[in-house]
C-alpha cells in the first residue's frame, strides 16, 4: 500500500547477482525497506559496494529485483508515465560523445516530447544555469569530467521533474560547481521537488539533505533526519560569540531560569557515518563492497610505517592530528628550540580574554622527540634570510602549528 | 500455385517498401517524435565516425572510379568492359555495404549498452520497443542513403564507360542487346522427367512390395525415396541426352519481347557429352518453328560446331515467333559426332533470352534487392547486438553472412545424405536459419542483362521452390507454409522478436561479455 505522499517505496527489496550457472555470488541489496516522501531531500549513504547504486537502478528499472517490491511515484519501476516525472543523473554522465551540449539536451527534450520552442527555451536556460554557455557547440567527448557532469545534470532537469535521482552529483566538479549544485538541490527541495541523493561526500549530504539512510552490505543500517541521527542527547552545548566573565555569570543565572534556547550539540555526519560503518564491520556484516583500511602493499615504498586501522584513525581524528602536529613540531624543534605561543591566536580559538597578550614559554622538553631521528643542525641565518622575518621565527612557526591543529 | 505464392509474397514486399513510411506516420502521430529522435541519433552517430566515413569514401572511389579506369585501360571488347565493370563494382559494393550494415547495426545498440548511454535513455519516457524500432528506422535511412549514393555513382560511371569504351557498331549492338538491357530467360517446358520418374518408381515399388511382402509404411517410404533418387539420375540423362543421328525437341512458352517487330530472340545453350570427342567439339543441326515441328518447319537448318561445356547462342528474328509466344526448337546430333551423345543439362542446358525491359528499370530493381538485403542484415545485427557484446555479435553475423554466400554448396553437401535422422530432425531446420544470398543475388543477373527477378519474387525463388519441393510425395500444406515462411523473412522475424524481447526484458545494468 503506497501512502499518498510517498514517492519512493521499497518493500523487502533484494538483489542477488548470480553467475552463469545461477549460483548467487553477491547479495547487493538485502531486504531493503525504504520510504521517501514528497518534497523530501533524502540522502542515501554507504561505502563503495554497499548497494546504493543497485537500489537506484532497481528503482529505475535498469535492474530487476530478485525479490521484493518497489514503487516509484506509485508505479512499478520502468513505467513510461512514471519516467516522464523523473530526472536521473547516474554516477557518471553517460552521454553520447558525438553530440554537443545543445544536441544532447535537444535529444532528451525530443524524447520527453517537448515542442521545439519549449526545447529551445529550456535548453538555453539550462545551459546557462550549468555554466556551459560558451561550450554549446563542442562535442561532449571533448568535455572535462566536471563539464560532463554539468551537462548530465542539465539533462536530468530538462523535463522539470517531480522526482530527481542524483547519483554522486558532485563527483568531478570543482568547488564552485559543487556549491552551485548544492544550492540547486536546496532550491529544488524548497520548490517541493523530491530528491534522492546518493553521495560519498558526507559534507554535501549534511548540507542539503533533510533525511538520510546509511547502507552497508546491502542493508539499511540507519534511517532518520539529520537531527535524529546526529544529536548527542547526553550533553548540551551553547555556542555563542565571545562572552565576558560577567556575561557567563548571567547565562548561568538565565539557564537556571530556563529562558534560553538550548540546542543539543550535533556530531559531524562524517564521524557518525564512519562509526556506523565501523560498527557494521565489527559485527562482521557481510558485504560485497569495498572494505575499509586495507594495508598498503609492500611494493609501494617502505613498509616501516604500516597503517593499522584507518577507520579508528579517522574516528579518532583529533588525537591523530594532535599526534601529527606534535610530530611535526618535533621535527621542527631543532630550528627553534624555544617557542612562545601566540596568545591572540589561542584566545581566538578559546575565547579566553585573560590569556590574551600573554606568552607561555614552551621548551623543547615539553615536546616529544623522535628518538631515532638524527638531529639536524640548521643555519639560522639562512632561514632568517629566506623567511625575511628574523625577529619573529617562533611566532611564525606557532602560526603553522595552529593552522595544522585547525 | 504460383499465383497463390505471388499473391502471398506481394504484400510482404509492399510491407517492406511501406515500412519506413509507416514508421514515419507512427512516429509523427503516435510516438510524438520519439522514434525519429532515436533514428536521427543513429544517423548522427554513424556520420560522425570520421574514420569510418573517410574509409567508406575511399572504398567508394576505389570500386567506382578507380576500378573503371583500370577496366577501361585493360584488354577486351568494349561491351565486355562495361559488363565486367558493372559486375565487379556492384558485387564489391554489395559486399562492403553488407559488412558496413553488420558493423553499424551491431554497434549502434551494443556500444550504447556497453558504454551505459542506454541508462540515460531507458529512464526517460520511451519504451524499449520504441528504442529498438527507432534504431531500425535509423538503419533503414542510413542503408537507403548509402545504396542510393553508391548506386548513382556506379550508374553514372557505367554510362560514361559505355560512351568511351565501346568503339564500333558491333560492340554497341551487343551492349544494347546483352548488357544494358533487361532480358528474360525462358526455360523449356518440363521434359516430364518427374512424371516419368514417378511412373517408374510406382511400378518398381509395387513389384518390390509384392515380392518382399512389405507392410511397414516407413520401410516402404524409405524404399520409394531411394528408388526415386536412382531413377531421377537415370531418367534425367535419358531425357536430356541425344545419341548421334537422333534429335531432341524443346518447347518454349510465354516469350513476350517488349518490341515484337524488331530485333531478335536468342537461343542460348551449353552442351555436354558422353564420350567426349578428341576435339571437344560437336556438330549440331538446329531447326525452330512457331508451332509443333511435326506440322511445319520453316527455319533453315542452322548448323553449329561448338566447344563443349561452354555457353553458346544464336539469334532468331522475333517475327518468327508465334503470336502466343510459343517457340519449338529441335536439335539433331550429327552422325559425325559418333559415338558421342550430346547432353543438355536440365538447369543450364538451353534457354531462350529476349528483351523484356529497360536497363534503368532493371538497375533500380537490383538496387532495391540490395537494399532489402541490407535491411535484413541490419535487423539481424540489431537483434543480435541487443543481447550480445559487439565482438561476439559481429563474429556471429559475419559467419552467417559468409554461410549465406556459400549456402548452396553447404546445403548440397549437408543434404547429400538427406535420409539420416539427424538431417530430418535437426539439420534441415537449422539450415533454414541460414540465409541464401546466392539465390537472391541480383548482381550476376544485371551483369548478363538478365532481368532481375520481379518484386513479387524477391523473397522466394518460385522456380527453385517448385523444383526443390516437388518431390515424389505430394506437397503438404504445412510444408508449403513452412517454406513460405521459413525463409529470410521468417528467420529475420524470429531473430528480431528474440532480439526485441531480450532487449525489452534484459537487465541493462548487467554487463554481458
Amino acid at each position: 500500500m503506497v501512502e499518498s505522499n510517498c514517492v519512493i517505496e521499497t518493500m523487502g527489496l533484494t538483489k542477488k547477482f548470480r553467475d552463469f550457472w545461477g549460483h548467487t555470488r553477491v547479495i547487493a541489496v538485502d531486504q531493503l525497506d525504504l520510504r521517501i516522501y514528497e518534497g523530501e531531500v533524502f540522502g542515501l549513504l554507504g561505502p563503495n559496494g554497499s548497494g546504493k547504486s543497485t537500489t537506484i537502478k532497481m528503482l529505475l528499472g535498469l535492474l530487476n529485483p530478485s525479490r521484493g517490491l518497489s514503487k516509484v511515484l506509485g508505479q512499478p519501476p520502468g513505467d513510461v508515465k512514471m519516467n516522464k516525472r523523473i530526472g536521473y543523473l547516474p554516477e557518471e554522465s553517460y552521454l553520447y560523445p558525438y553530440l554537443n551540449a545543445r544536441e544532447t539536451l535537444d535529444f532528451y527534450g525530443r524524447i520527453f516530447g517537448l515542442s521545439r520552442a519549449e526545447r529551445k527555451s529550456r535548453i538555453d536556460s539550462l545551459i546557462e544555469m550549468v555554466g556551459l554557455t560558451g561550450n554549446t557547440r563542442r562535442p561532449v567527448a571533448e568535455f572535462s569530467k566536471g563539464m560532463m557532469r554539468r551537462i548530465g545534470l542539465a539533462q536530468s532537469l530538462i523535463n522539470d521533474p517531480d522526482l530527481l535521482i542524483l547519483d554522486e552529483p558532485t563527483s568531478g566538479l570543482d568547488p564552485l560547481g559543487t556549491r552551485q549544485i548544492k544550492e540547486l538541490i536546496v532550491e529544488l527541495g524548497q520548490r517541493g521537488k523530491t530528491i534522492l541523493l546518493c553521495s560519498h561526500l558526507l559534507a554535501d549530504v549534511e548540507d542539503v539533505c533533510s533525511r538520510v539512510g546509511i547502507m552497508y552490505g546491502g542493508k539499511l543500517h540507519k534511517l532518520g533526519t539529520l537531527d535524529e541521527l546526529l544529536s548527542k542527547s547526553e550533553s548540551t552545548q551553547i555556542e555563542t560569540k565571545h562572552l565576558s566573565p560577567e556575561a557567563i555569570e548571567k547565562i548561568k543565572e538565565i539557564i537556571q531560569d530556563d529562558q534560553i534556547e538550548i540546542q543539543v550539540p550535533k556530531e559531524k555526519l562524517e564521524d557518525y557515518f564512519l562509526r556506523i560503518v565501523e560498527q557494521a564491520q565489527s559485527e562482521k556484516v557481510a558485504t560485497s563492497g569495498a572494505l575499509i583500511g586495507g594495508q598498503v602493499s609492500d611494493f609501494l615504498g617502505s613498509a616501516e610505517n604500516k597503517p593499522t586501522d584507518m577507520i579508528s584513525d579517522l574516528v579518532k581524528g583529533k588525537e591523530l592530528s594532535e599526534t601529527t602536529a606534535q610530530s611535526d613540531q618535533a621535527t621542527t624543534t631543532p630550528i627553534t628550540p624555544t617557542k612562545t605561543v601566540d596568545k591572540n591566536l589561542l584566545s581566538s580559538l578559546t575565547k579566553d580574554d585573560k590569556a590574551a597578550n600573554q606568552t607561555v614559554p614552551v621548551t623543547s622538553e615539553d615536546i616529544p622527540q623522535e628518538p631515532d631521528k638524527p638531529q639536524v643542525s640548521v643555519d639560522h641565518n639562512l632561514i632568517d634570510q629566506l623567511t625575511d622575518q628574523p625577529d619573529k621565527p617562533a611566532e611564525d612557526s606557532q602560526d603553522d602549528d595552529a593552522e595544522k591543529d585547525r | 500455385m504460383r499465383l497463390f505464392l505471388r499473391i502471398i509474397t506481394l504484400p510482404i514486399t509492399i510491407w517492406f517498401i511501406a515500412l519506413p513510411i509507416l514508421l514515419w506516420c507512427l512516429d509523427r502521430y503516435v510516438m510524438k517524435g520519439r522514434l525519429w529522435a532515436v533514428a536521427y541519433n543513429v544517423s548522427r552517430e554513424v556520420f560522425r565516425m570520421r574514420g569510418l566515413m573517410i574509409f567508406m569514401i575511399f572504398l567508394t572511389l576505389l570500386y567506382t572510379v578507380c576500378f573503371a579506369i583500370w577496366v577501361h585501360n585493360g584488354t577486351g571488347e568494349g561491351d565486355e568492359k562495361v559488363q565486367t565493370y558493372l559486375s565487379y563494382s556492384l558485387s564489391f559494393a554489395v559486399t562492403i555495404l553488407s559488412f558496413f550494415a553488420i558493423f553499424i547495426s551491431i554497434l549502434t545498440i551494443s556500444r550504447e549498452i556497453k558504454e551505459k548511454d542506454i541508462f540515460m535513455v531507458t529512464t526517460k519516457p520511451i519504451r524499449r520497443g520504441e528504442i529498438f524500432v527507432g534504431k531500425l528506422f535509423g538503419l533503414f535511412i542510413l542503408n537507403f542513403i548509402f545504396v542510393v549514393n553508391i548506386g548513382f555513382i556506379i550508374y553514372v560511371v557505367t554510362n560514361i564507360m559505355a560512351a568511351y569504351s565501346v568503339v564500333n557498331e558491333n560492340q554497341r549492338e551487343r551492349l544494347q542487346d546483352k548488357v544494358l538491357v533487361a532480358r528474360k530467360f525462358v526455360k523449356p517446358e518440363s521434359l516430364m522427367i518427374d512424371e516419368e520418374v514417378q511412373r517408374r518408381v510406382d511400378e518398381k515399388s509395387a513389384e518390390i512390395i509384392e515380392e518382399q511382402f512389405m507392410e511397414d509404411p516407413e520401410v516402404i517410404e524409405k524404399m520409394r525415396k531411394r528408388l526415386y533418387k536412382e531413377y531421377k539420375a537415370i531418367v534425367t540423362v535419358e531425357k536430356t541426352s541425344v545419341e548421334p543421328s537422333k534429335q531432341i525437341s524443346f518447347h518454349f512458352k510465354d516469350i513476350a519481347p517488349i518490341d515484337a517487330e524488331h530485333g531478335y530472340v536468342y537461343i542460348c545453350y551449353n552442351q555436354q557429352a558422353a564420350l567426349t570427342p578428341e576435339s571437344e567439339k560437336v556438330i549440331g543441326e538446329w531447326t525452330y518453328s512457331n508451332s509443333d515441328l511435326s506440322h511445319e518447319v520453316f527455319s533453315p537448318i542452322h548448323t553449329t560446331y561448338d566447344l563443349l561445356r561452354k555457353p553458346h547462342e544464336f539469334k532468331i528474328d522475333k517475327t518468327k515467333l508465334a503470336k502466343n509466344g510459343e517457340l519449338f526448337v529441335e536439335y539433331r546430333n550429327s552422325v559425325l559426332n559418333y559415338p558421342a551423345s550430346v547432353i543438355f543439362p536440365v538447369q543450364t542446358g538451353i534457354e531462350v533470352r529476349y528483351v523484356a525491359g529497360s536497363f534503368q528499370e532493371n538497375y533500380l530493381r537490383c538496387l532495391l534487392l540490395i537494399y532489402f538485403r541490407l535491411i535484413l542484415i541490419s535487423i539481424l545485427g540489431l537483434s543480435v547486438g541487443a543481447f550480445l557484446s559487439f565482438p561476439v555479435a559481429t563474429l556471429i553475423l559475419i559467419v552467417t553472412f559468409v554461410l549465406g554466400l556459400a549456402s548452396n554448396f553447404i546445403l548440397d553437401a549437408i543434404s547429400w545424405e538427406a535420409d539420416s535422422v539427424i538431417h530430418e530432425k535437426l539439420i534441415r531446420y537449422v539450415m533454414f536459419f541460414v540465409p541464401n544470398y546466392i539465390s537472391y543475388d541480383p548482381v550476376p543477373d544485371i551483369e548478363k542483362g538478365r532481368q532481375v527477378i520481379g518484386l513479387s519474387q524477391i523473397w522466394f525463388d518460385i522456380n527453385t521452390f517448385m523444383a526443390d519441393w516437388k518431390k515424389p510425395m505430394p506437397i503438404k500444406w504445412n510444408d508449403l507454409i513452412g517454406v513460405l515462411i521459413l525463409k529470410d523473412l521468417f528467420v529475420t522475424t524470429v531473430v528480431s522478436i528474440f532480439g526485441y524481447l531480450s532487449f525489452r526484458f534484459r537487465e541493462l545494468a548487467r554487463v554481458i561479455v
